[in-house]
């Protein structure tokens, strides 16, 4: 462990680790240094030298921010010398500053403005003209110029501290933002034909020290001071990132970083940030609707209320509970998870719940104590070793990939991953070690065999190349920390339950920790807070059982199956089998409208409530305090009224009180009552020593000669699911749905790069633009999902994850 | 990621890329020999050329560009076969350069950073080149031509015009 170093700080002495910078260690007197260009986060780097101190017997004034401690080191933070040198400074930066403050989105929030009321001159003494860049485009003259879809750049503005550029290179490790030229010509720019789009671009606006990034969805909107905050948590994926809602009148404006050092240490991705948008997305649901003659049509609470409650009255006066299914999803409180399951076991006697309309196949019961992150976010920091295996943490966990890369970049930690295609972190250095498509399961299983030494099956049948393998093993012999990692290709692998014996084995021969990551929100939440089918019947039984006629009434909520279930045909033919389909939802959707009755649900930031994130973590969020919608409801709120018309009890009112019937039920989630604002992570006891014994391997299937091509596909990382697709943030980042191919290929079917193909099954086809890499496998298309206009679960058929498609020029 | 072709660079810069790679323990510190022999090949930073030794180099090609931003030295457009550069940094100032420039300007027919329509000569200004003593004097490729006066700088044109055959 590090020594530590007593200082003197304006008179205090602190006691800090060796190694300290000189402006923590004043922090942690609570003395704060001014800066712009240093975060604790990030590489020092001393480039705006507002953090200038005197330091005793030290010939110069120096930058506190790039200083480590000395012993017995005396420092002045507010000498005469300092503060002078301060103004002089301001004076500096602020010579070729605009001082366009009162146009400027930034004002109110600005550390220049802040630091140069407090410490700087308050003239000038430049008279000279000041430098100014100037963009000519379509003869129109510009001061701001576009880096990416979301973000542009005022360069007068700039005062190059290269926050902005050490976000993007260090901590998302992308090579789009640069610095040009020298001198009072320094300027950030990007490259022709570059866009600044990475997973993490909005970042560089937050932090951006004055107002020269500015996002294209906020910028002239609104002055910061207008606006309120609400607390939130993101669920738009598994991670749990905090940030402040920030509206007013009810409108949303932006999402920000609440910086939560446990989960998100400040950063948000841009899925998250540029989402806020959804709440008032044109799609979006904010009355009730009923079907009258075959059309929905808006109705108020009342009716539908009482067309609701007269349903069920019948059903539970003729004892018909099963005859009812719930389908919630992984949007959901836990709140609602919980309110949902009370009222259909206690109310309508029905424990037909589930949640998992995306997968072919039902988790099995004891996989729930495996899924989750296998200790802290933060403890990824220190792993040494991750194997990936069906996990695309990038896309699905963006902001903890930030801790993957920051192991990998700092820390020198290996990545490796395992999938049929090539994966990536930024530029930082990973191995891809390419297998053909599902045969995830035969390699892990080869892995153990070659940790343990014993004889290794034939890898021929499943057309494996051993190299990257046999190394790989061999690393992990003597690996330090190995994390193992799946994720959302797992939930929906074809061998899911051979793959899920190989990583335990492999756990167990490398010592390994092992974490099954949900890619989708409250996933952990909804599952653990009654949505998991452990009495009743999961999704898939229920659409038999709506085929057969023995379920004649389902409740959706949040979910939209259609557009998730993996066989849009035959999901969408048994949907209409049903006597009576309620949809509650906060945005229009496929299955709305096979609806008999449609219900405008709650969304963050309408409601209150909390969420689990992938360490168990629970975590709070608040509702705006004005809402123009006020007709929409949480899952919770809607059945305690039901209830209350059918004279049941279990009348909510509000997210605490059914907070409160939670914990008298579940007592692990104590912690819950009064969750401080870093969340508490939550143990719920797991049942020991899962042994799923061995499974055989699946044999690997083999392409037709009329569908020779086997048909992947996978989220992007701004755009993942259903409902992000309702953002026009989103959609105007994510860019186009597109597939990949290899290039033999590509030369076999003689296409180029960008034609738009035909891909297709005997029955449907999807007609996407391709580009041709060796980033996927031969004989692999890959398609990024999600797209209404090309759904890929118009491929698939029951049961199954994939499918063998054909290829043409469209 | 699909493997670039090398079209432009020659086999003799390649050669020369793939004797830097391995010598820097900090990968990065190789851009600036790197861009050196885009030069040398092309006499300019050729920007399609750049984007291959980048390839080559396993190097972001924005740090490329930064750095040959920052030197004043490396021309970021094509330059002429005849690369004409007037000092005019004090003592050069003083001993008349710059009605040398206006003289070039006028005899070439090209402002200052242009290029002659036949590609023959481009002209710029630079900062001192370390011969005041020789005051005015300017570079043109890898010579230095020093005491120039108008007579002598119409001398070198022509010679270096009759050199190349084009009269």
């Amino acid at each position: 462990m590090a020594e530590n170093i007593t200082i003197t700080v304006d008179g205090r002495t602190v006691d800090v680790p060796s190694g300290t910078l000189i402006i923590e260690a004043a922090r942690k007197l609570g003395i704060e240094i001014p800066t712009f260009c240093y975060d604790d986060r990030l590489r020092p780097v001393g480039a705006c030298r507002m953090c200038l101190v005197e330091v005793e017997k030290m010939p110069k004034l120096i930058a506190s921010c790039a200083t480590p401690v000395a012993p017995n080191m005396i420092v002045h933070t507010d000498s005469e010398k300092v503060v002078k040198a301060r103004k002089g400074v301001l004076e500096f930066l602020l010579i070729n500053h605009p001082l366009d403050c009162p146009t400027c989105d930034k004002g109110g929030e600005c550390p220049l403005q802040d630091n140069t009321y407090t410490y700087g001159p308050a003239e000038s003494r430049y008279g000279e003209n000041k430098i100014r860049f100037i963009e000519d485009s379509k003869n129109q003259k510009f001061d701001d110029i576009r880096l990416g879809p979301e973000i542009f750049l005022n360069r007068n503005r700039c005062i190059m501290c290269f926050k902005c550029v050490r976000i993007v290179r260090d901590l998302a490790g992308e090579a789009d933002l640069g610095v040009f030229q020298r001198g009072s010509f320094a300027n950030i720019n990007v490259l022709e034909e570059i866009e600044l789009d990475d997973e993490f671009s909005g970042n560089t606006v937050e932090y951006c020290p004055v107002g020269a990034l500015t996002s294209k969805s906020f910028r002239y909107k609104i002055r910061e001071w207008l606006l309120k905050k609400s607390p939130s948590v993101c669920n738009l994926c598994s991670d749990g990132c905090n940030m402040n809602i920030e509206w007013s009148r009810g409108e949303v404006f932006r999402h920000m970083a609440r910086r939560n050092s446990g989960v998100d240490d400040g950063w948000l991705c841009d899925r998250g940030r540029y989402g806020f948008d959804l709440s008032r997305a044109q799609d979006r649901l904010v009355r009730p609707h009923i079907r009258r003659d075959n059309k929905l049509q808006a109705c108020s609470w009342d009716e539908a209320s009482a067309l609701l409650s007269k349903h069920l009255q019948n059903i539970i006066d003729t004892n018909k509970g099963s005859e009812v299914a719930a389908v919630g999803s992984p949007i959901l409180s836990n709140e609602e998870a919980f309110a949902i399951r009370r009222f259909f076991s206690d109310v309508v006697k029905s424990e037909n719940v589930d949640f998992q309309t995306e997968y072919p196949k039902p988790i099995e019961p004891e996989l729930l104590d495996l899924i989750g992150l296998d200790g802290s976010i933060k403890d990824l920091e220190s792993d040494s070793t991750f194997v990936f295996i069906g996990c695309d943490p990038a896309v699905e966990h963006p902001v903890v990939s930030l801790r993957i890369r920051k192991a990998v970049s700092t820390y020198k930690a290996k990545a490796v991953f395992i999938s049929s295609h090539d994966k990536k972190l930024g530029y930082f250095p990973i191995t891809n070690i390419r297998i053909p498509f599902s045969a995830e399961a035969a390699a892990v299983n080869y892995l153990v065999s070659r940790i343990s030494g014993k004889t290794t099956g034939d890898m021929a049948d499943f057309k494996i190349d051993p190299d990257g393998l046999n190394r790989l093993a061999d690393n992990l012999k003597n690996a330090g920390r190995i994390h193992i990692i799946a994720g959302r290709e797992f939930f929906n692998h074809p061998d899911r339950a051979a793959l899920l014996v190989g990583l335990i084995k492999l756990k167990k021969s490398t010592g390994a920790k092992l974490s099954i990551l949900p890619p989708q929100g409250n996933f952990i939440g909804v599952s653990r807070f009654g949505l998991f089918p452990s009495l009743g019947h999961s999704f898939e039984n229920m659409l038999e059982r709506i085929e057969s006629g023995e379920i004649k009434t389902m409740f959706v909520f949040g979910a939209n199956p259609i557009d998730e279930y993996p066989d849009r045909k035959y999901i969408h033919d048994v949907l209409k089998n049903l006597e009576f389909l309620v949809v509650v939802s906060p945005f229009a959707n496929a299955t709305a409208s096979l609806a008999s009755v449609v219900l405008p649900q709650a969304m963050l930031p309408d409601y209150g409530g909390t969420f689990l994130n992938i360490e168990h973590r629970a975590q709070k969020f608040t509702p705006m305090t004005e809402n123009p919608h006020s007709d929409v409801k949480p899952a919770w709120a809607i059945l305690g009224e039901l209830s209350s018309l059918l004279d049941m009890g279990n009348i909510w009112y509000s997210d605490s009180q059914v907070r409160k019937v939670m914990i008298d039920t579940i007592k692990e989630i104590e912690g819950l009552d009064n969750l401080p604002d870093n969340g508490v992570v939550i143990r719920f006891p797991a049942k020991d020593g899962y042994d799923p014994g061995d499974v055989s391997l699946a044999e690997p299937e083999t392409p037709g000669i009329d569908y020779p091509y086997i048909m992947n596909w996978t989220p992007s990382a701004h755009h993942h699911g259903w409902i992000t697709e309702k953002s026009d943030n989103l959609m105007r980042i994510s860019g186009k749905q597109i597939a990949w191919m290899h290039p033999d290929d590509a030369a076999r079917e003689e296409i180029s790069d960008g034609q738009v193909l035909r891909i297709g099954t005997a029955e449907t086809a999807l007609n996407l633009p391709v580009i041709i890499t060796t980033g996927v496998n031969k004989g692999e298309i890959l398609i990024v999902n999600s797209f209404s206009a090309n759904p890929v679960n118009r491929l698939l058929k029951k049961g199954r994850p994939t499918t063998f498609v054909s290829v043409r020029k469209s | 990621m699909g493997t670039t072709v090398n079209k432009l660079l020659s086999e003799k810069s390649i050669k020369e890329l793939n004797r830097l790679k391995g010598l820097y323990p900090v990968r990065k510190s190789v851009v600036l020999m790197v861009l050196h022999v885009i030069y040398d090949q092309f006499g300019y930073i050729q920007p399609e050329a750049l984007k291959e030794a980048a390839g080559i180099m396993e190097i972001p090609l924005i740090d490329f560009h930064q750095a040959a931003s920052f030197y004043t030295m490396f021309p970021r457009e094509a330059v002429g076969k005849y690369h004409i550069q007037v000092c005019r940094t004090l003592s050069c100032e003083l001993r008349g350069s710059q009605e040398l420039v206006a003289f070039l300007k006028e005899k070439l027919e090209i402002d200052m950073g242009g290029i002659t329509s036949d590609s023959m000569f481009s002209l710029t200004e630079v900062e001192c080149l370390g011969s005041c003593g020789t005051a005015p004097m300017m570079q043109i490729n890898d010579t230095y031509y020093e005491n120039l006066t108008r007579a002598r700088v119409e001398q070198i044109l022509d010679d270096l015009r009759s050199k190349s055959g084009n009269g």
